[in-house]
């Protein structure tokens, strides 16, 4: 199917739409929370082309301003996605996630983690070179972008969802008790230990 | 400027129609024939709660009209810049 980069006529815009924002929509909307960032981007876009009807505005002149903000739509649902998996993996950071496959897990998501974000300061750095005219014909940094989505989506799936995790957070609860009930049991022995030692320190003196 | 997109673009669109796919667990056709509403209420029923919406970036000060340029994009921007160090 051909992709239509830089749409100057209606038709060409929803052409566009069907083929990159709709999809991009539907993977958003799948989570059954929708970011405002995108109804924001496609009201905007949507009310560019009324004007062409109600202001009597020039078909091109409202395609080229609604295409403008429908590229941003895209662009933030990748940018949003890279910020869910900081976050995923932020959370991750909070288990102890050593034991789950021998270590290889934890090097693989730090990896995969760097690659993420490693490749979206790339994405956005050729964005923002090729974002200096608003008229460009295309979504910067598409590919990478796409890229990006992708490796994010993988963290999703093959680390978030992971199906030893449950069993990583039990053990990791199990060893905190373990480590919990020791330092009390330490403590108590230290506190004892302490004050025999300070009873005996003040028998020997007042004795001396 | 051309109207179609070059080969590389064609395989990234695939590869981004295979990861919208895996994402919604519906073949390409259908995600882009089904209405978006329909959607909404297919996955409602999924998960039997009603669709939410959710700011991933803040919008203070944004206002909540409909204006001709939202400044939810340069919010995107900054804070993707922040999280990215």
């Amino acid at each position: 199917m051909p992709v239509p980069t830089h749409p100057t006529d209606i038709g060409g815009l929803f052409a566009f739409y069907y083929d990159i924002v709709k999809i991009l929509y539907s993977a958003a909307q799948a989570e059954n929370e929708l970011p405002q960032e995108t109804l924001f981007e496609i009201n905007a876009a949507f009310d560019h082309l009324s004007r062409h009807w109600s202001n009597g505005e020039d078909e091109a002149y409202v395609v080229e301003k609604a295409f403008s903000h429908l590229k941003r739509s895209c662009l933030d649902i990748f940018k949003i996605k890279v910020r869910d998996a900081v976050d995923q993996y932020q959370k991750l950071m909070g288990v102890d996630t050593s034991v789950i496959d021998g270590g290889r897990f934890d090097l693989q998501l730090h990896q995969l983690m760097h690659e993420i974000k490693q490749g979206a300061t790339e994405a956005r750095r050729v964005e923002t070179q090729n974002a200096s005219d608003d008229h460009d014909t295309r979504i910067p940094a598409f590919d990478m972008w796409q890229d990006v989505y992708e490796k994010c989506q993988n963290l999703e799936r093959d680390f978030f969802l992971h199906r030893d995790l449950d069993w990583a957070r039990k053990k990791s609860r199990q060893y905190g008790r373990k480590t919990f009930f020791a330092s009390v049991a330490g403590s108590f022995v230290a506190g004892v230990l302490l004050k025999s030692l300070i009873s005996l320190v003040f028998r020997w003196t007042g004795g001396g | 400027m051309s109207q179609t997109a070059s080969d590389s673009e064609k395989r990234v669109l695939a590869r981004l129609e295979q990861n919208v796919e895996r994402a919604v667990g519906l073949p390409i056709s259908q995600v882009r024939c089904e209405p978006i509403d329909d959607q909404r209420r297919r996955i409602e029923a999924a998960r039997q709660k009603p669709l939410s919406f959710r700011v991933r970036f803040p919008i203070v000060g944004r206002g909540n009209v409909m204006r001709d340029r939202t400044r939810s994009h340069a919010e995107v921007e900054s804070t993707l810049d922040r999280i990215l160090g």
